[in-house]
Formats: structure tokens, C-alpha cells, sequence
């Protein structure tokens, strides 16, 4: 086992070496100077030169990638032009924000979808597994900003259930900032149902099919006891590592859905990067994007593979 | 809300409500500049005029009043959060207001030069004077101010009494080192040049006193150290010898009527009351809860939810909606318009009769009712208000749409099927809307524009004016049009220096003709009103025949508030000042 | 954009593919089929003749600003848009971008990607390894994500979005190809073409590519489905459409700050046809991939 973690967590460095190249050859491609950038169009050509200088940014791009990674290893990404402020802070704060939607939409989809998941196996091919199944996939492929823009629709302006926006008024209490990370949530949650449904469910029948199920029915246990007993442990350890690798799907997801609710977070703070081309930000976002989503991968794998001995040694082709 | 339509040439109706201020008590420069006195004059009478009609029920349609009042019987739904609702009745006052969208920048007064980053600039910072909606200039940090006889000289006598958020007074050291400092040495967003000063202009003559030496005549300087030109904030002496980019940041320091608690980039800020303001500041509210919005939506949504007081500028369909919640709408009439510029450096557009066809294909009434509900005015392709008190109404007539004359001048330079042609403009109010209607008007006389909206840090910095900057816009960029933005200024100095000189920082069109770049030394330079007047209309005819840019129309600023708050001032140009204000219940 | 709740199914079609007789007899057989299949033909029906069925020009006039936001009515059943435009026209044209771009990605994504999987898959060993690893490295950044990176970059155009997702999904796709050729290259008629000593082009597309082209078929409709989900997402964010172009995410985007008004004509049109295109290509693709299996 302990082998095994250690090749995961050197592919995992070594794909991280090439992201982080990639990254940083993408925000060379920006269009734009630098220093030109941060001062402005009427600055002189001799301040921006200046600043460049002061920057590094006049130095060769090698070097530049090395400086910037190694000061990025500890913690040190750089300053927002648009900002003005370390992108370590701003990434901080974006991050924690988008955490608290997260976590609302995986409580929310977790169970629901586990039960969908479960209930579609146990009518396998009737008209409740379609439902489930058929739904969930329509679910699934439906973009968040139009979902998003529905739910605003009927639960903010039409029933004024819920607020349609994400963000509460500072100093709000718990149960406030629930209510406005609902709505924003329910357009993940909806993507991510038809995908965990669809494993659980999986995992499920072929738990059904196996022979210590049929053994334990055969030494006559009641069906119920079978499927919470048996079915049950072995179907849903294998979706929780499915789960974990849901977080590189949620970082996407939350982009578009940060915009559309007004949400301070990691998906909010990238798309505006990206907008205002500030290549530090955009830099750093992205590479912090992407180490949570090989540590989550990671996690996935070693759950799986702690689960599963076959992977242990097959390998991970 | 009120529509108020004021086609062609009418009288300005400021529409704001005038209410007893502060300034009243003090003498605005007088004199030397007599006849900007006199301008003033007449617009307090004509306000004292629409203050009367304020409080007379029933609208006269030739004086309408523009803060409607909020219709009583209107109960806004019951609020869903009883603990974020207005202000308690007894305790410290807090004033919540939206700003969408957030600063562009981080809050540097050296670089901000976006809307919503000068009203906060404003919030703790001040300036030497201030620039109201109504044409007025109002002494801050300056008592009183006078030329010499040919105007290129300027002396300011400050403010008694007036100290920074640290305590120490605003002297005429500080004031030098200002003008001085970092925003005279070349990185300034604003033009320093076109105002005739240049590094180390500013002299101190004793502690209140501070002398500007201008390299030529400006009659209209003591606008170009107000509020107008937001980069000229006055910080202490102190501040610019360590001044750095994120630097103000630190501090927020100023002399205003607001101390930074806390600021969140793309979040909020929150400001407290100046205790030790030098001006009357008794009714100020306790506290101000700025915060940010990616859009307006978002905002419009939490005013609805009473979560926010003030929306200090919001777009007329949102002002429409929320009036009809019971929310209180104000528009001021403003110099502010937009700029469609074309490339007369390079074909099609060096030809001046294709320029002229791009004017005549656009429907300009239509446009100020489609995009501005009818709030604006229609523009005659030269930057001068018809409200500015040296606006030439008989110059030139009003273009307006004939597309059998646009294609048949297009047919005359050369193109009888039209060209195509790059429009880059940036996302910001109604241009979006405005570059798709110019571009389906364009289409009209055989012109197929392809449009690109940028994000406005991208526009400026890569499409407005293109690098390589080497003094002033370069030839060659990579737009042949587009559409800029122009905020509201007392005087349009401004908008007749850097964007139309031959060698103008902010000329985008490319268009160089010495003949203008004289009548602009004259304009600046007029003795008085009548000689600017007729240098005005000269301008006003040379733009209109050679059309380096196109002015569709000028816009009015809207505010809205919650219906018991009441004293929001704010400027065409996007200052907003909330001091003697308040809620009423 | 969602490529990793799919990744899991898009990279790991299995490799055994069924007849070309009983594929079709599955299909014929299902539902979701069916369904998905008369979903999408009406919108490439629409994209395709979209010019003779709009009541309305798509682009509109200038005057008819003066008719903005009209809610839907008997002239103009889906109301007009913020510039007074036909939401009913706009929908229906919107078909044709959408379609387009996202079709053009996809097939790029999957020229490019069956080249690479054929290459890698064939030739094995450091090739493999190395481009293995940064597919990886480039299929570890959300897709959107990616998107907005190169966007900035490219600056905003039809075909950059076009060229970016392509480029996004080739990895997926070769990874795919990849797999399956691993199982080919050892099978007897590869042998004999390399005892022949033909030249690696013509074993790597005229002898293996014929044997894997059912999978890459299965490939190219499930990938079609998320390029159609990304290019909307990134027009909804403002990335890669003029803003006149009459564009489904463009046009949520654009209005649905007039939501707060209660206007919801120009948002909700374009939103329930984004939600039946994409769940018609999906179905349809999920049924195509079932009847591989």
C-alpha cells in the first residue's frame, strides 16, 4: 500500500511540474507588459521600464519560471495587478468562500443522490430506475447558468422563497448564509446527481449479483438486512471515492455559478482574472486549482486502491 | 420617475434638489474669474427655481421637479431579514450603499481612473475644490483663488482648520507636493500637460498659501484642481515621499468627511465618520457600508431585499423597476457622453466625407430613447454641452439621419459598397447596446463593423489608444473605431484638449490639423466669456465638418435611494457625497 | 466544461466493440434513442434552414430599440429582447452558432486526439509515457478554466474557442484511441503489415484506424455533447461571441439582469432551448455508447 502511495504522489508531482509550466507559458501569452499594466497607459516608457526591471519581469522566461515556482512552494504567488494585493490573500479568502458552497452542495447531493442511486438499483429496469437514471443524466448535462438562472427565477422573484443572490450581508449568522448558499448550490447539486447516482447505482447491482450476497440470502437473512448489511458496505465505499474525485468537476462548475449568483470565490476571482488579464492571479489560481485537484485525485485513488486490491497491483494503467 | 426630454437647445433645469449647504457661508473666487461668478449666479437662481417646484405637488411641465416623491401608499414587501433592515431609530446611523461595478484598480490616486475608484478616492481624500452637478465650483482645501492678468499664474489661499485623518493640518506644502509628486512626473491617468502645468509648477509662497506657475493661459484652471480631475487629490507631503503601487492601501489617508475602516477588493469597504471634519458635518451618518457588485442585477436584487440605502448610479430600466417598488429616483443632467472615434490616420476613415457618412447614418433621438430611456440629450459630433455657459448655439445646425446622403458621400470617396471595419469599445453602462446599434445602423449603408467588447482594464491598456506609448496615441492601432467613455467634467477643457490636439494623449481618431490646436490655445487662454463663446462656435463647426469623432448624445447621471434617505449629492463624473444627509424616519 | 464527473465514462469506453447489425438493432430498440435523435435533428434542422423559419431578422433594425422588452404577444410570440429584437428569430439562429462551433471543435478535438491515441497507442514506451503525462497535466484544469486561460491570451474570437476546445478534448479522446490500440497492435493482421514492411502511416490509418473508428464514432457524439455545454458556458461569460451574434448563452448573459424586473422572456427562451439541445445530444449519445457496449 505504502508503495503504492508513494508512485501515486510522484505522478502526482510530476504532473503538477507540467501544469505549472503550462500555466505559466499560457500567462506569457497574454497580451500586454507588465509593468504597463500595473501603471497605467500614461505612465512614461521610463517608469514602465523601471518597474519591469524592479519586477524581473525584463528577465529571461526560464528564470522567471523558477522564480515564480519556487517562491509559489512557499506561498508566495505574487501580487494582483488589478487587486493590488498579494494573490496568496485574495486566493485565501476566495477559496474559504468557495469551500462553504462545496460543502452545501455535497451535503445536500451526497445522501440524495446515494439514495437515488440505490433505489434505481433495487428496481433495476422499471419505470423508477428510467426516471432516476434517464433524469439524472438530463440533469448532468444541463449547463449550471441555466439551471441557476431558473432557480432565480421561481425561488427569488416569482415565489420570493430564497435570495438570488450567493454573498450575505457582512456579519450575518450561520442560518442567513445557509439561505443564500442554497439556491447557488442546487445547479451543482443537480450535476453532480446523475453522476453519483449513476455510480451507486452500479455498484449496487453488481454488489446484488456477487456471491457473498447470495450466500447471505441463502442462510436466510431477510432481503432488507442483506441490502443494508451486505450491498450497502460494498456499493458505497467505491462512491465516496467517486465523490472525491468530484472536486476538479466543482471548481469548473463554480465558476460560472459564482458569476451568476455575485459569489466571492475561486471561480469568481479566476473568471475576473482572466477578464482584467491579470497574469499573477490568473497564474496562481489556476495552479492552486490544480494541486486540489490532484490532491482530491490522489485521495480518490487511495481510497479506491485501498478498497480495491487489484489496483494496488496491477498498477494504475 | 419623471422622463424630462430636453431636445435642442433649451435651458439647463438642474435637477437636483438644492438643499442649505455648507458652501453657502463661503465665497466662491470672485473677481478675477467674474464670469464663471456670474455662471455660477444664474445657476443658483435657477436652482433656487426648481427648489420651489420641489415643493409644489403638481408638476409644472416647464419646471418638473426631478426627485420624485416616493408614493406613500406603495408598502414594499416585508422584509426577509429583520435584523439587516434600515437603520434603528436610536444608536449609530449606518448608510449602506452599492457600487456596481467595483473599482477596476486597487485604490491608488495616481492610477485610478475608473468610476467607481474615484467615489471612494473621494470618500476620505479631498481636493483643492469641488466640481457640483450643477456647473458649480465649490472651494475644499482652497478658500479662495486668483489669477494673475494673463491667466498663467494662479494663487490659492487654503482652507483655516482643515487637517488629515492623523491630525496634522493640510498645508500648502502638502498641497505642492501633490502637484509635485508622482502624478506630475508622468504617471498620472489624467493629461497634466494639456493644463498647461508641468513638474514643480506648484510653488509654496507661505504655510496657506500656494502658487501654480502654468506654462500658458488657463482661465478654467482652478476646475482642472477640483474634483473633475480625480487624480489631484490632496495627501500629505509625507505620503508621497514613500508613494508606491498599493501604497494608499495602507493608509486611505486624507482630509475628508470619512475615515477607511476596512477595505475588501472586490468586496466592500467600510468608512466611519470624520469626527475632526473641518466642514459641518453634524447630520453625517455614524458609519457607510460600501459594497461591490459584479453587476447591477445583483445589486438591484439586494436593494430590493433592503440590504442596501443608496445606488448612487444605476441604468434606467433599473431605476424604472425600482420606482415602481417605492425607491426614490434622481437624475442629474450631465456633460458625460461618449466618444465614436474613427481611425483618420489610415482608409476608410482619413477620408473626412466616409467620417461624415458614419454621423449621418445614426439616429440619434432614437437612440437616447432606446438605450437612455430618454434621459440624455442628443450630441451634435462636438464635445460641447449645450448647458456649458460658453456653448455657441448658433454655430453649426443638428446632423441628423439621412442614410441617402451617407451613401452617397460613401459612393464619393470611394466606396459605393461600403468596407469593413474593427469597432473595439469596452463594458460599461449602455455601450455594449450602443456598439450593437451602430453596428446594425452601420449595416444600413453597406458598412459591416465587426464588434469586440473588452473588459475596460483590456480597452484602455491594449485597444483604446495602442502601444507602443510614446507620448500620445500612436497611428496604426489595432482599431480603425470605437467607442470610448467621458465622464462629466464643470468645464470641457478636457474633452477639447487630449483627445483632439495633433498631438493630444487620448487622440484615438489619429486626427491632426494645427488650425484646431490654435483655436484650443485661444479657448483656454479667452479673457472672458464673449471671446470664448465665439472661439466655442468655431470649435463647434470645425468638429462638426471634420468629425474625428462622433457624439451621439450626452447622459444623464441616475441615482435612487431608499425612499427615507435623504441629502445624496452626487456629480455627473461619479462622486458621491454623503454628508449632510440622512434618514428621515 | 464538466469533464471529470464524465472523464471516468468518456476515457474508459470499453474496448470490444459489438456488430455494426446488432449496434443498430439496439439502437433501433431504444427509447432514449429515439428521443435524443428527434431532438437534435430539429435543432440542425433549424440551424441548417434556420434563415427560412425565422419570423423576424435575428439582427434586427435600429428602430427597433423603441420596441425593447416587449413581453411575448401574437407578433412576436417569445417578446423582444433588450434592443427590441425577436427573441423567437434569435432562438432559432442561435441553433446555428452553437451548432456550429461546437461541431467544428469536436471535430478537431477528435482529428487531432485519433492521431495522437493512434501514435502513442502504437508506438508505446517514453512516446507514450511522456505524452501521457501531459494530456494528464492539461486534463487537471477544468475545462472552462482552461478556456478563460487561453481566451485571454487569444483574445476573444469564434475560432479561438473553436481551436481551444478542440484542443482541450484531443487528450481525452486519444487517451481512448490510445487504449484501443494498445489491444490492436498486437493482433496478427498488424503483424503481418509490419512483416510486409509497410510504412508506420499507412499501418497506423489504413490497416488500424478502421478497426478502432466505431469507438472514436462513440467518442465523437459524447464529446459533441460537452463542447456543446462548453461553448455556452464560456459564451454565458462572455468569451468568444460579438456581442450582436445571436448566441443562446450570450443572450442569458446579456438579460438576466432584467430579471429583477420580472422580464424573463429573453432569458428563459434561450435557457429552455440550451437545456433540450444538450439533453437531446446527450440521450443520444448515451444510447450510442450502450449500443457499442
Amino acid at each position: 500500500m505504502s508503495s503504492f502511495i508513494a508512485r501515486r504522489v510522484a505522478l502526482a508531482l510530476i504532473t503538477l511540474v507540467l501544469i505549472s509550466i503550462l500555466i505559466f507559458a499560457g500567462t506569457q501569452l497574454l497580451p500586454g507588459d507588465v509593468a504597463r499594466r500595473v501603471l497605467g497607459p500614461f505612465a512614461t516608457q521610463a517608469a514602465v521600464d523601471a518597474l519591469n526591471v524592479r519586477l524581473g519581469t525584463d528577465r529571461p522566461i526560464p528564470v522567471q519560471y523558477w522564480d515564480w515556482i519556487s517562491s509559489a512552494v512557499t506561498g508566495d504567488l505574487g501580487f494582483s495587478i488589478s487587486f493590488s494585493r498579494p494573490v496568496t490573500e485574495l486566493l485565501g479568502r476566495a477559496l474559504g468562500n468557495s469551500a462553504k458552497l462545496a460543502v452545501v452542495a455535497f451535503v445536500i447531493v451526497v445522501p440524495l443522490s446515494i439514495l437515488g442511486g440505490v433505489v434505481a438499483a433495487l428496481r433495476r429496469n422499471k419505470l423508477t430506475d428510467r426516471l432516476i437514471t434517464v433524469g439524472g443524466l438530463s440533469a448532468t448535462v444541463i449547463p449550471e447558468f441555466v439551471s441557476g438562472i431558473v432557480l432565480i427565477l421561481v425561488f427569488a422573484i416569482w415565489l420570493n422563497w430564497l435570495p438570488g443572490t450567493a454573498t450575505a450581508p457582512a456579519g450575518a449568522g450561520f442560518l442567513t448564509q445557509l439561505r443564500h448558499l442554497i439556491l447557488p448550490a442546487i445547479p451543482l447539486v443537480l450535476v453532480l446527481f446523475g453522476y453519483i447516482a449513476k455510480i451507486t447505482r452500479a455498484g449496487v447491482i453488481e454488489a446484488l449479483d456477487a456471491d457473498y450476497t447470495r450466500t447471505a440470502i441463502l442462510k436466510g437473512l431477510p432481503r432488507s438486512t442483506v441490502i443494508r448489511q451486505e450491498v450497502l458496505r460494498n456499493a458505497l465505499l467505491p462512491t465516496i471515492a467517486v465523490v472525491a474525485s468530484q472536486v476538479g468537476y466543482l471548481i469548473g462548475g463554480l465558476v460560472v455559478v459564482e458569476v451568476l449568483f455575485n459569489y466571492q470565490g475561486i471561480g469568481r476571482l479566476l473568471f475576473d482574472a482572466a477578464q482584467k488579464a491579470d497574469f499573477p492571479l490568473l497564474a496562481g489560481g489556476v495552479l492552486v486549482v490544480a494541486v486540489a485537484f490532484q490532491v482530491a485525485m490522489l485521495l480518490a485513488d487511495i481510497i479506491y486502491g485501498w478498497l480495491n486490491p487489484r489496483i494496488r497491483l496491477g498498477g494504475s494503467e | 420617475m419623471r422622463r424630462v426630454k430636453k431636445m435642442g437647445g433649451e435651458v439647463p433645469q438642474p435637477r437636483t434638489k438644492t438643499r442649505s449647504s455648507r458652501f453657502e457661508n463661503h465665497s466662491v473666487g470672485r473677481r478675477s474669474i467674474l464670469w464663471i461668478s456670474l455662471v455660477v449666479l444664474s445657476l443658483i437662481a435657477a436652482s433656487c427655481t426648481s427648489e420651489v417646484a420641489d415643493t409644489t405637488t403638481t408638476a409644472d411641465p416647464g419646471t418638473p421637479p426631478e426627485t420624485s416623491a416616493p408614493e406613500p401608499d406603495t408598502t414594499p414587501d416585508e422584509p426577509d431579514e429583520p435584523d439587516t433592515t434600515s437603520p434603528p431609530d436610536e444608536g449609530p446611523v449606518t448608510v449602506r450603499v452599492g457600487l456596481a461595478p467595483p473599482p477596476a484598480v486597487g485604490i491608488d490616486p495616481v492610477l485610478i481612473n475608473d468610476e467607481a475608484g474615484l467615489s471612494l478616492l473621494g470618500q476620505t481624500g479631498e481636493y483643492l475644490t469641488f466640481s457640483d452637478s450643477e456647473l458649480n465650483l465649490i472651494p475644499v482645501l482652497a478658500e479662495s483663488w486668483e489669477p494673475n492678468d494673463t491667466l498663467d499664474v494662479w494663487t490659492f489661499t487654503l482652507r483655516q482648520g482643515a487637517t488629515f485623518h492623523d491630525g496634522t493640518p493640510v498645508t500648502a506644502e502638502d498641497v505642492a507636493a501633490t502637484f509635485n509628486g508622482p502624478i506630475a512626473t508622468g504617471n498620472a491617468g489624467s493629461a497634466y500637460e494639456t493644463y498647461g502645468m508641468e513638474a514643480g509648477a506648484a510653488e509654496v509662497v507661505d504655510e496657506r498659501t500656494v502658487q501654480f506657475n502654468l506654462s500658458r493661459p488657463n482661465g478654467a484652471f482652478p476646475f482642472f484642481v477640483s474634483s473633475d480631475n480625480y487624480n489631484a487629490v490632496i495627501l500629505p507631503a509625507s505620503f508621497w515621499e514613500s508613494y508606491g503601487e498599493g501604497s494608499y492601501e495602507q493608509s486611505f489617508i486624507g482630509s475628508g468627511p470619512w475615515i477607511n475602516e476596512s477595505y475588501d477588493p472586490g468586496v466592500g469597504a467600510v468608512y466611519i465618520k470624520n469626527e475632526n471634519y473641518w466642514g459641518d458635518n453634524a447630520n453625517q451618518p455614524d458609519r457607510m457600508e460600501v459594497t461591490f457588485f459584479g453587476d447591477e442585477a445583483a445589486m438591484i436584487t439586494a436593494f430590493q431585499d433592503r440590504r442596501l440605502d443608496v445606488l448612487y448610479r444605476v441604468s434606467f430600466t433599473n431605476a424604472q423597476t425600482l420606482e415602481a417598488g417605492g425607491a426614490a429616483v434622481s437624475s442629474v443632467p450631465t456633460a458625460q457622453h461618449r466618444q465614436l472615434y474613427m481611425d483618420a490616420s489610415a482608409p476608410p476613415f482619413d477620408d473626412v466625407r466616409v467620417r461624415q457618412a458614419m454621423a449621418l447614418m445614426l439616429d440619434r433621438p432614437l437612440l437616447v430613447e432606446g438605450l437612455l430611456g430618454g434621459f440624455g440629450v442628443i450630441g451634435n459630433d462636438h464635445p460641447i454641452w449645450e448647458f456649458y455657459p460658453m456653448y455657441d448655439d448658433g454655430a453649426v445646425s443638428q446632423r441628423s439621419e439621412d442614410l441617402d446622403a451617407a451613401r452617397a458621400l460613401l459612393a464619393e470617396a470611394g466606396y459605393p459598397d461600403g468596407f469593413s471595419a474593427a469597432l473595439d469599445t469596452l463594458d460599461f453602462a449602455e455601450i455594449s447596446d450602443l456598439a450593437q446599434l451602430v453596428q446594425a445602423s452601420a449595416a444600413q449603408i453597406g458598412v459591416q463593423l465587426e464588434v469586440r467588447v473588452h473588459d475596460s482594464g483590456t480597452y484602455y491598456q491594449d485597444y483604446w489608444c495602442a502601444f507602443p506609448y510614446e507620448g500620445s496615441c500612436q497611428p496604426g492601432g489595432n482599431e480603425s473605431m470605437g467607442i470610448v467613455n467621458y465622464g462629466h467634467r464643470g468645464v470641457p477643457d478636457v474633452y477639447l484638449g487630449a483627445p483632439l490636439l495633433s498631438d493630444g494623449q487620448w487622440n484615438a481618431s489619429h486626427w491632426v490639423n494645427t488650425d484646431y490646436d490654435q483655436m484650443f490655445a485661444d479657448f483656454t487662454g479667452a479673457p472672458d466669456l464673449d471671446t470664448q463663446t465665439q472661439v466655442a462656435g468655431e470649435i463647434q463647426s470645425l468638429l462638426w465638418e471634420e468629425v474625428p469623432f462622433i457624439v451621439p448624445y450626452f447622459i444623464d447621471f441616475i441615482s435612487v435611494t431608499a425612499p427615507n434617505f435623504e441629502g445624496l449629492e452626487v456629480t455627473g463624473m461619479g462622486h458621491f457625497r454623503i454628508i449632510d444627509a440622512g434618514f428621515t424616519d | 466544461m464538466a469533464q471529470s464527473p464524465h472523464s471516468p465514462r468518456g476515457v474508459g469506453v470499453s474496448v470490444p466493440v459489438a456488430s455494426r447489425s446488432h449496434r443498430w438493432a439496439v439502437l433501433r430498440g431504444s427509447p432514449t434513442f429515439w428521443v435524443g435523435a428527434s431532438i437534435t435533428l430539429m435543432w440542425i434542422v433549424f440551424a441548417v434552414f434556420g434563415d427560412i423559419v425565422t419570423p423576424y431578422d435575428p439582427l434586427g433594425t435600429p428602430q427597433d430599440v423603441l420596441n425593447r422588452l416587449q413581453p411575448p404577444s401574437a407578433e412576436h410570440w417569445f417578446g423582444t429582447d433588450s434592443l427590441g429584437r425577436d427573441v423567437l428569430s434569435r432562438v432559432l439562429a442561435g441553433a446555428r452558432q452553437v451548432m456550429t462551433v461546437a461541431l467544428a471543435a469536436t471535430i478537431l478535438g477528435t482529428v487531432v486526439g485519433t492521431a495522437l491515441g493512434l501514435i502513442i497507442g502504437y508506438f508505446g514506451g517514453l512516446v507514450d509515457d511522456i505524452i501521457s503525462r501531459i494530456l494528464d497535466a492539461v486534463l487537471s484544469i477544468p475545462l472552462v478554466i482552461t478556456g478563460m486561460l487561453a481566451l485571454a491570451a487569444l483574445g476573444p474570437t469564434t475560432v479561438g474557442v473553436i481551436v481551444v476546445i478542440g484542443l482541450v478534448f484531443s487528450p481525452i479522446i486519444a487517451k481512448t484511441v490510445r487504449a484501443a490500440v494498445l489491444a490492436e497492435r498486437r493482433l496478427d493482421y498488424v503483424t503481418a503489415a509490419q512483416l510486409r514492411k509497410e510504412n508506420v502511416v499507412y499501418i497506423l490509418f489504413v490497416e488500424i484506424l478502421p478497426n478502432v473508428v466505431s469507438i472514436v464514432v462513440v467518442e465523437f457524439t459524447v464529446r459533441l455533447g460537452y463542447a456543446i455545454f462548453t461553448v455556452l458556458a464560456l459564451s454565458f461569460l462572455g468569451f468568444g461571441v460579438e456581442p450582436s451574434v445571436p448566441d443562446w448563452g450570450l443572450a442569458i448573459s446579456q438579460h438576466y439582469a432584467f430579471l429583477t424586473g420580472n422580464v424573463w422572456w429573453p432569458v428563459l427562451f434561450p435557457a429552455a432551448a440550451i437545456a433540450s439541445l444538450v439533453v437531446g445530444v446527450n440521450l443520444l449519445a448515451d444510447a450510442v455508447s450502450q449500443a457499442a457496449e
